[in-house]
């Protein structure tokens, strides 16, 4: 037993190194995973932790349906729970690439939450905001139609890598273990996916002309 | 702004995670992962964690004392038979599970929590300071090993109580967190070990103000043999049947059939967790019972004289798996659950939850 078991991903996280010194002490993601094949009652331990996270990733996409795929997620999760390992990929990733995998039966429901809140966009909305961000928010209020039309219209591969990277902030390796491609592919797509986005938004688009390389 | 920025500011948003929805998907997560408890051999049943913020470990001292004392007990100390067992089964008092060491005096401010089951080491205790920082006692009954941890630098001898003992201190690296999430740099960690009686192991590890020789021969010579219960009681269970493994922190208990370890019944009471980032809702009797996949219609009865259900269910994913749920709430809001084989009658396992004590 060692007073720390850090492992590493494809991206080590920003995250401080936590004490996992004490045999009490709060075990880590993976280890919970590994104790989770013996012991199926550790895995309840990360839906506590990752259920917030992954309902939002998945909810930006699907609206309300993420309450049921939250569920598939996790039982998906939970049963292959004996084939994650570790020192390819920390848990939460893992997770979104799993609840990514399971938006796919779903794309067209995707597509249209998109459409719907491209029709709806415009409508005025009622912020409790700092005003100093009124002038941003206000900017981005009036992307969203275009922004929500813009993803509809993406290929559904491409649109994964771009909303793990945007919504889930996976790292480009990240991405590429779950969607289970070479790092190449996955800047493929991106590439693809926001040279569509920004032509999608046309004139009304913000972007300045940034690295795609830079701005996880 | 960039494309990813405006994604995130501008792009869909997802409604809240409503409790309702969260309890349902943890429901469904923990039907299934019930179902594979009940599927694996050996292994103590029911044991559905929040995050383990609590120190986790234990099973049992030595055969006179935790052990022993999680062995439902026949001899004249026993409670009379449950009158409701049927086709041979027989209810018989459960001898109260403890630690069976306390600490006097007991460091102000450390709030303890204790783990049992079959192993080494079989008993552990962790107190546990507001920061996350603090102590934890593993009974073996073999000399434990420290292994290669390479934040234990320095080693050396000492005393307990005149006993030779052996320990390691060291510094964990900047920005350090605890399990509170207080984070510290040059964290000190210490470890400690001697054999207290004969195959009575004890080794103890400590960080922050328990990071450091003195202090943890300070706690090791404050022990004594006076046992400490734990806050889940099971007064039931059948004869021939022993404790394999208990959890403070997840509130749970696990009873094996000695004839056969993989029938085991399922104890759990967990109490609401306090508002904070480790909030959970337990759901209510009704979602409890609704989380399993019902065989016969459910049936409302008391436990304690408290509103309860029953059902006979199967594993979600394999019917074959069947097995007896009763949920009931008490007064504090702790849900309680009992998990049985299939072939224990009705009255068994609501015999069973009618022994269940749980003082936090």
């Amino acid at each position: 037993m060692t007073f720390a078991a850090v492992h590493r991903s494809a991206d080590p996280p920003p995250d401080p190194l936590r004490l996992r010194a004490l045999p009490d002490a709060a075990p880590t993601d993976a280890q919970l995973v590994a104790r989770s094949v013996d012991e199926p009652a550790e895995f309840a331990a990360l839906f506590d932790r990752h259920a917030g996270a992954v309902h939002r990733y998945l909810g930006r996409r699907v609206g309300d349906l993420a309450d049921d795929l939250l569920s598939e997620t996790f039982l998906v999760a939970f049963r292959r729970r004996a084939a994650y390992r570790a020192e390819h990929l920390e848990v939460r990733p893992w997770l979104l690439g799993i609840a990514t995998n399971v938006l796919r039966g779903h794309e067209r429901s995707e597509r249209r939450r998109y459409r719907a809140l491209a029709r709806e966009a415009g409508r005025p909305e009622e912020h409790a905001d700092d005003p100093a961000d009124a002038g941003d928010r206000l900017a981005a209020q009036a992307l969203r139609g275009p922004l929500a039309a813009a993803l509809a219209g993406l290929k559904p591969r491409d649109r994964d890598a771009l909303l793990l990277l945007a919504w889930g902030q996976l790292g480009y390796g990240e991405i590429a273990a779950v969607l289970d491609v070479p790092v190449g592919t996955v800047r493929s797509r991106l590439h693809r996916a926001r040279r569509q986005t920004r032509a999608a938004l046309g004139d009304v688009s913000p972007f300045d002309p940034t690295s795609e390389e830079d701005d996880r | 702004m960039n494309d990813l920025t405006l994604l995130r500011q501008a792009g869909p948003d997802a409604a809240p995670l409503s409790t309702a929805a969260r309890s349902a998907a943890r429901a469904a997560l923990l039907a299934e992962i019930e179902g594979a408890s009940m599927r694996t051999p050996g292994r103590p049943a029911i044991r559905i964690g929040r995050p383990a913020a609590v120190r986790t470990g234990l099973a049992v001292l030595t055969a006179a004392a935790a052990w022993a004392g999680a062995v439902a007990i026949t001899g004249p100390g026993a409670a009379d038979p449950a009158p409701n067992g049927s086709d041979g089964l027989t209810l018989v008092a459960v001898e109260e599970i403890t630690f069976p060491l306390s600490l006097d005096p007991v460091p102000a401010g450390m709030t303890p929590s204790f783990t049992g089951a079959t192993g080494d080491p079989e008993a552990v205790a962790g107190y546990t300071a507001p920061d996350g920082t603090g102590f934890s006692i593993s009974l073996s009954p073999t000399e434990p090993a420290w292994g290669d941890d390479p934040y234990l630098t320095e080693h050396g001898t000492t005393t307990v109580t005149g006993v030779p003992a052996r320990f390691a201190t060291g510094t964990m690296p900047d920005n350090t967190c605890t399990v509170a999430n207080v984070c510290f740099d040059d964290h000190p960690v210490a470890a400690l070990a001697w054999e207290r009686a004969p195959g009575q192991w004890l080794s103890l590890r400590g960080d922050g103000a328990f990071g450091n020789r003195d202090a943890l021969v300070a706690v090791g010579e404050s022990l004594v043999d006076r046992p400490q219960p734990i806050t889940l009681q099971v007064g039931l269970a059948p004869a021939g049947w022993s404790v394999v493994d208990w959890h403070e922190s997840s509130g749970a208990v696990g009873v094996a059939d000695d004839a056969d370890p993989t029938r085991l019944i399922g104890v759990q009471c967990m109490p609401e967790a306090p508002a904070g980032a480790n909030e959970m809702d337990n759901g209510s009797v009704e979602q409890r019972i609704a989380s399993v996949t019902a065989i016969d219609p459910v049936v409302a009865t008391t436990v304690g004289g408290r509103p309860a259900q029953v059902v006979r269910a199967h594993d979600y994913m394999d019917p074959e798996q069947r097995f007896w749920l009763v949920a009931w709430e008490l007064a504090d809001g702790t849900l309680c659950t009992v998990h049985a084989p299939e072939d224990f009658t009705q009255d068994d396992v609501v015999a069973i939850a009618e022994g269940v004590v749980h003082t936090p």
